[in-house]
């Protein structure tokens, strides 16, 4: 499948909608940061993959697909948009395992190097891995 | 009783000369009568000049400091986490744009703070951390995923009620490899 870029799609948004996100991301970085501040860094590097901003994600998702599906149709897009959602919830899972490959380098590559050669190098590895998977996963 | 500091947010107590502690009333008594200390007016405040007890301006400066450093994790995690977000919405298909919604914005956001807060062992502790909460992350999306389109339940609701299955293999991670 043909991979691309859509930026009508960024007309969907409501600013409420971006307002909620920008708080919701915040928030759970803040949340994220007590907790390590709190329990440690064990426990803490464990909300660094906390799945905060994948609720509120999946469900705009199914919002604006079964918005756009009874727009074209008229009928109830409410399941196509669950779906959707579906389908993106399997993205995210190619998605965690990259974001393993993000800790992974950060765990290794830390003290003996600088961020700012890690910091590229890990989300290098978060994209590589989860587009290799994706792929992977399209082509079965 | 502890003689609060009264500008100091009502929670930080005085302290005597540069000992950090509560000071309470038997303690500046025993003090005072020792002719070690004179016993402090409630109404005086630690910053003058004429008071026996100072505030732990050591701990003001901290609050502060914490105080600035989450408000700008937020900001900061807003803004990554938004950007992710609206990626995810302009990339097609949606299958692929899912990888957005596992970025990892709470790692990109506070990292720099972390390592410079607490030092590149502490900011290698979290990442290893981090690796069992991305398995989990694993687990939770693909059960996310089985479920919405086998029921085909409100993804809200479906995403909220999973929440705990993340816990509980994030729980089982730690209590097998991390906590040792």
């Amino acid at each position: 499948m043909r991979v691309g870029v859509d930026l009508k799609k960024l007309r969907q948004n409501k600013p409420i909608e971006l307002i909620a996100r920008f708080a919701f991301g915040g928030a759970v970085t803040v949340i994220a940061t007590l907790i390590a501040n709190r329990y440690g860094p064990v426990i803490g590097g464990l909300f660094l993959a906390f799945p905060g901003i994948f609720p509120p994600s999946v469900s705009l998702t199914e919002n604006h697909a079964e918005e756009r599906k009874q727009r074209r149709t008229g009928k109830s897009g409410r399941l196509s948009g669950r779906a959707e959602a579906s389908v993106e919830a399997a993205g995210a899972s190619a998605g965690a395992i990259g974001l393993g490959a993000f800790a992974l380098v950060l765990w290794k590559g830390l003290p003996a190097h600088g961020l700012l050669l890690l910091l590229p190098l890990a989300t290098a590895a978060w994209s590589i891995v989860a587009i290799v998977l994706w792929r992977i996963r399209e082509s079965l | 009783m502890d003689v609060r500091c009264p500008r100091g947010r009502g929670s930080y107590p005085y302290v005597a000369g540069s000992t950090v502690g509560t000071v309470d009333r038997e303690q500046w008594r025993w003090r005072a009568e020792a002719g070690q200390e004179r016993a402090p007016r409630a109404s005086l405040h630690c910053r003058s000049a004429s008071s026996p007890y100072r505030c732990n301006r050591l701990a003001h400066a901290k609050a502060g400091k914490i105080l600035t450093e989450l408000l700008l994790r937020f900001l900061i995690g807003g803004a990554v986490v938004s950007f992710f977000s609206l990626l995810g919405d302009v990339i097609r298909p949606k299958s692929f744009a899912g990888i957005t919604a596992a970025a990892p914005t709470i790692a990109l956001a506070s990292v720099f703070l972390t390592l410079r807060r607490h030092g590149a062992v502490y900011t290698g502790i979290e990442a290893r951390s981090m690796i069992a909460g991305a398995l989990a992350f694993f687990v939770y999306a693909c059960a996310v995923s089985f479920v919405l389109m086998r029921w085909r339940p409100s993804a809200l609701k479906c995403a909220a009620a999973l929440l705990p299955l993340w816990g509980a293999v994030a729980g089982l991670c730690w209590a097998a490899w991390l906590r040792r």
